[in-house]
């Protein structure tokens, strides 16, 4: 073991260590988290990009919608029974799994319009470039486009 | 020589006196043998040697040695403007220009040798060039304003080149300007006809058609000078050329490009995906922070 990786275990260890002090005294935020975030878990778990850009997209969208009642807990009373009464309420996973929902599917739509724009793109810039080659034809004769030009003078003349 | 030296020269069985040689060679120009004949004793440098014999000094023979002593540099070069006519125009001060196209004419000053070609020019038949032989040793032998930076162009060009017909519309332009001769509108527009290739290699066509423009524009106004300046304008040839290049680089280059963009159209699904997760990521990304702090501050209030 390199002492890098064995600085950066104990890093994660200490990391996890405060992580889980913290939510031992915080258990309802905890609930509320674990079962809100359940979609991000989902998509993490089939995300097999390195990248994890769809559990990116997800979990960034899942916590704007838990992050609401979380918010509500700690402004009321943060108790596991105001936890629990909020775990009960069908608008609080319509919203958190709802904002989930969002995160996918801007995921599935946005390389939709990225293929779009560039093939709207693409398309500009060849015909900029046919339109240059028309103009330079235009400019200099048929022979610029490598052709031989008298030969193809000949072919115009009528027989 | 020695034994007789008021007598003719003799030298191969060709014998005249000095001052007679420019006839007798006038009298039988048409004969090989005779020119032949006369290149020999030219090239042989006898004049010399006869002067210093002659018992009496004949000051009025000077001019006409020192015509003699150049004459064989002429006669060894073989361009047009040299050769055996410059010595039948610089020893015949008064002989007319023996050039089949102006022999008619009778052409035996310079300033009458534009007017003679214009004359020709204006009839119908204008097959073949204003300029052979005859012409530029006759210019060269009776002009002082034509040397022979203006025939040599002549004989280093192709024959059959538009190169050869531009030394010859120099040499003219030269003749003409120094002669005051005036527009000559019909010898013009033979060597616009003439020159019609050399502006059909031009490839710009705007520049081609603005050429053609300023071309019949000089040819109308008949002076050859005019037309000169626009054929040997090698600067705008060295241009268009450079352009050319340049536009068939550029054709090129667009080709390529175009073509790498048909690859990546037919490849933009793939591209599409990677680039659109990203885009993705980053989107949801914003939109959270956004969202995120819009609730906190919501709820702060």
């Amino acid at each position: 073991m390199t002492a890098g990786s064995a600085n950066s275990a104990a890093t994660r260890v200490i990391f996890i260590f405060i992580i889980g002090g913290v939510a031992v005294f915080t258990l309802p935020t905890v609930l509320i988290l674990g079962i809100g975030m359940l979609p991000t878990v989902a998509a993490m778990i089939s995300d097999r990009r390195k990248e994890k850009y769809a559990t990116l997209c997800v979990g960034c969208m899942n916590f704007v919608g838990v992050l609401p009642f979380m918010i509500k807990l700690w402004t009321e009373d943060h108790s596991y029974d105001n936890a629990f009464k909020v775990i009960g309420d069908p608008f609080t996973w319509l919203v958190m799994f709802g904002a989930a929902a969002l995160g996918w599917a801007i995921y599935f739509v946005a390389p939709g319009i990225v293929g779009m724009f560039i093939g709207m793109r693409t398309e500009q810039r060849v015909q900029r470039l046919r339109r240059r080659q028309r103009d330079l034809v235009e400019e200099w004769g048929p022979g610029v486009a490598g052709g031989r030009r008298d030969a193809e003078e000949k072919a115009d003349k009528p027989r | 020589m020695a034994l007789d030296p008021a007598a003719p020269i003799r030298h191969k069985g060709f014998s005249a006196h000095v001052d007679g040689v420019g006839a007798a060679l006038a009298m039988d120009f048409e004969r090989d043998d005779v020119r032949q004949k006369v290149a020999d004793f030219i090239n042989g440098r006898y004049i010399g040697v006869w002067m210093s014999l002659q018992a009496r000094t004949r000051s009025d023979l000077n001019d006409l040695y020192s015509i003699y002593d150049k004459l064989p540099v002429a006669l060894s070069q073989t361009g047009p403007g040299f050769g055996i006519e410059r010595v039948l125009y610089a020893l015949n001060p008064n002989i007319h220009c023996r050039s089949p196209l102006i022999d008619h004419l009778y052409v035996t000053r310079i300033e009458e040798l534009v007017p003679a070609l214009e004359r020709v020019a204006a009839g119908k038949d204008r097959t073949g060039r204003p300029m052979d032989r005859h012409i530029a040793a006759f210019s060269v032998a009776r002009s002082p304003d034509v040397d022979e930076r203006f025939v040599r162009p002549l004989a280093g060009a192709e024959q059959n080149g538009t190169s050869h017909v531009l030394a010859a519309l120099t040499l003219l332009a030269r003749v003409q300007a120094m002669s005051k001769n005036g527009p000559a509108p019909s010898l013009a527009a033979w060597f616009v006809d003439l020159m019609k290739s050399a502006v059909n290699d031009f490839h710009n066509l705007k520049q081609r058609k603005a050429m053609e423009l300023s071309i019949s524009r000089a040819a109308e106004t008949g002076l050859l000078i005019e037309l000169q300046n626009i054929y040997g304008d090698t600067k705008s040839v060295q241009r268009d050329q450079q352009g050319y290049t340049r536009a068939m680089q550029e054709h090129q280059y667009c080709g390529a490009q175009i073509q790498q963009l048909s690859i990546e159209i037919q490849n933009r699904e793939h591209m599409a995906t990677e680039l659109g997760e990203q885009v993705a990521a980053v989107a949801s990304g914003v939109i959270g922070s956004i969202g995120a702090t819009s609730i906190i501050i919501m709820y702060m209030l």
